[in-house]
């Protein structure tokens, strides 16, 4: 078996397909990291010195009308009152202007950090299915599964030394590169000479993050490979994983609560580790007034892990019981 | 109709290199399902050349897969060197090196890269890919994409292959598909050579010409059934109707003549291969003198008589014609739901 994973590692890693994704993977994170060297720049004086006239611009607006906006509120709020008992203008929330609010933000590495994980983490797992579906289809469309089998024929040994050698493969593949965004990101800080303060928690956060950036595209890949075996062809792995993101949109928007449940909302939940989602609960009140109100729901990293983790499992299964039983042409 | 032939007593399941006994695969489709094998037997004795001959689409290849484990067979028995496959086929497939169809290695790796990597799969050392790249004549080219080789070049890559594992039994179906003239004459030598090493060497083919020059037996099938088998001689000498060509001054006063005693005439083709149109073929005759006689007891005297030696390409229209079968393709079976349908490629 051992044996049999170190040619199959060997194979993958001697696809030229797989370092054109590789290559391409590194491009995405390149733009990716542009983005976030851009973030990363202090502003400059100039900026700072502008953004300090507007907030004293505003806060001496405040001083001088900020009673009489807020009492204007209250007016109006009142005023619809009587037809709407529950209006809230929301007048308890006018405030004096915080200096924060004006200018570009200092730059934290773990907002940063962030905001560059999620859309590369979706990155690399749509890629990392291209790697495990384009990898085993390969096999089955060049005619090399065949040849393969006249060496090794214990199927269940093939299956598990390709889907082994898929997820080492991407694993390896994911770490080099998380790594490689963890130090573009950290990178940029040093270059523009912004001190990172994480504290225990963020930090944390970074590393589950890392984390999830490295497991994604592994599941991706076993899922790829998984439909590789079962379909045998790369056009319908890719075609498939369409169709089910197009399904997944339109059914989300017409399950409500229960789009809890879909694909695409527990893979956002699994690469940001916590994901909200809003639908539109309308009903008609006791005074027969029709209204809809927004609910948030949440999905919990737990909940996608096991959602994502168990329908590759049960694609993996199905692959090997289907692989084992039909004929190999 | 079946005229199945054993020309010597099967070897028994211990002593065949390949033994099969009542094997059966249909396919089945969405337009109804395609019997491919129906009940085939066949014994391939240890040792020398074995060809496997059968119009295309008689069930050749897919006999083949299902001996590699490549198709799950619907009924019957299998054993390679004595273990049933598929379930024992771990056991001996070390002993087994194989080309079925068209060789089929990944087209964007090397040569070399391609037999490394199943040399790893098999731990056999890498040392050994060097060695079989030079038996086969690519020692210079194995650097090169496999992509890029020519048909003969991946036919002899394939091959190298096979060899990795030094297998007792090779099966090589269709080997020279596709080449050219020099590539076929390599190719025959190579099983010619393993042959007399003491290998067994399995060769399906539908090109009877290639299969007689290096075969030492052979086996004949249609339909997915054995038609005949046993050593290449002996099927030759007592599977055809002798044969001879007359040629006389008054070929229809002859004809006549013949006819009367029982014999079987026509006249020669010309475009095949006749020198002239007065010449005829006479079948039945267990002796030649047998045809002098006759035309001279009634004043016709020859002008040639020749004996034709059977040919297994004679023997093997012979029974696919019993059959029904043409050389060239089968007759599409009838299919279960009573509609036709022509086996792709069994």
């Amino acid at each position: 078996m051992t044996a049999l994973l170190r040619a199959e590692l060997g194979r993958i890693r001697s696809r030229r397909m797989t370092w054109i994704i590789a290559a391409i993977a590194v491009g995405l994170l390149a733009l990716i990291g542009y983005g976030i060297a851009t973030a990363a720049a202090p502003p400059s004086a100039a900026e700072q010195q502008r953004a300090e006239q507007a907030y004293q611009q505003s806060k001496a607006d405040f001083e001088q009308h900020g009673d009489r906006m807020r009492q204007d509120c209250l007016d109006a709020q009142t005023q619809q009152q009587t037809t709407d008992p529950g209006a809230d203008f929301g007048c308890d929330r006018i405030e004096p202007p915080m200096r924060e609010h004006f200018g570009k933000p200092t730059p934290e590495f773990s907002r940063l950090w962030s905001s560059a994980q999620s859309p590369a983490t979706v990155f690399l797992g749509f890629l990392a299915l291209l790697v495990g579906g384009s990898w085993v289809a390969a096999e089955f469309t060049t005619g090399s599964m065949a040849t393969w089998l006249t060496y090794e024929p214990r199927r269940t040994r093939v299956f598990l030394a390709k889907i082994l050698a898929t997820g080492i493969a991407v694993a390896g593949g994911a770490v080099a590169l998380t790594g490689l965004l963890l130090a573009v990101t950290r990178g940029a800080f040093a270059v523009h000479g912004v001190a990172v303060e994480l504290d225990h928690n963020a930090v944390v956060d970074v590393w589950l993050g890392a984390g999830r950036m490295v497991a994604f595209p592994v599941l991706t890949a076993l899922g790829g490979a998984a439909l590789a075996f079962l379909v045998r062809h790369t056009a319908a792995v890719i075609g498939i994983a369409i169709g089910a993101i197009v399904v997944d949109q339109w059914a989300a928007a017409q399950l409500q609560d229960k789009a809890r449940w879909t694909l695409f909302n527990n893979v956002l939940g699994f690469v940001d580790g916590r994901w909200q989602f809003h639908y539109a609960r309308c009903a008609q009140d006791a005074a027969a007034r029709y209204g809809c109100e927004s609910v948030e729901e949440t999905i919990w990293f737990a909940q996608a892990a096991a959602v994502l983790g168990g329908l590759v499992a049960v694609g993996l299964v199905l692959a090997w019981w289907q692989f084992r039983r039909r004929d190999v042409v | 109709m079946s005229t199945t032939i054993h020309h010597a007593p099967p070897p028994s399941a211990a002593e065949a290199a390949v033994r099969i006994r009542g094997l059966r695969k249909t396919y089945r489709r969405r337009r109804g399902s395609q019997v491919a094998v129906a009940g085939l037997d066949l014994d391939v004795p240890t040792a020398g050349v074995h060809g496997f001959l059968g119009p295309n689409g008689s069930g050749k290849t897919t006999t083949l897969r299902m001996l590699l484990g490549l198709c799950r067979p619907d009924a019957g028995t299998m054993t390679v060197f004595g273990h049933d496959v598929p379930a024992q086929l771990p056991q001996v497939v070390g002993r087994v090196g194989a080309i079925v169809e068209s060789p089929r290695l990944f087209p964007t790796f090397s040569g070399r890269r391609n037999l490394e990597l199943l040399a790893d799969a098999i731990g056999t050392p890498r040392a050994r890919v060097g060695a079989v790249l030079e038996e086969v004549g690519l020692a210079d080219r194995g650097g090169d994409t496999y992509r890029g080789y020519s048909l003969g070049m991946k036919q002899r890559l394939a091959i190298a292959a096979t060899l990795l594992k030094d297998p007792d039994l090779l099966i090589f179906d269709e080997p020279t598909n596709g080449l050219d003239p020099a590539g076929i004459r390599e190719i025959r030598q190579t099983m010619r050579d393993l042959g007399s090493r003491g290998k067994t060497v399995l060769v399906s083919s539908h090109i009877l010409s290639e299969v007689e020059q290096v075969a030492d037996t052979v086996s004949i099938i249609g339909h997915g059934r054995l038609l005949g088998q046993g050593p290449v001689a002996d099927l030759i000498g007592s599977g055809a109707v002798p044969r001879a060509r007359v040629v006389v001054a008054d070929p229809a006063t002859a004809r006549d003549v013949l006819a009367q005693a029982g014999l079987t005439v026509a006249a020669e083709d010309p475009g095949d291969g006749g020198r002239d149109d007065a010449a005829l073929l006479v079948d039945g005759a267990a002796d030649p003198a047998e045809i002098t006689r006759l035309l001279a007891a009634r004043g016709l005297y020859l002008s040639e008589l020749t004996p034709l030696r059977p040919d297994l390409e004679s023997v093997f229209l012979q029974m696919t014609a019993d059959e029904g079968l043409s050389g060239s393709g089968a007759p599409m079976e009838p299919a279960a739901d009573g509609t036709d349908a022509r086996e792709e490629r069994s």
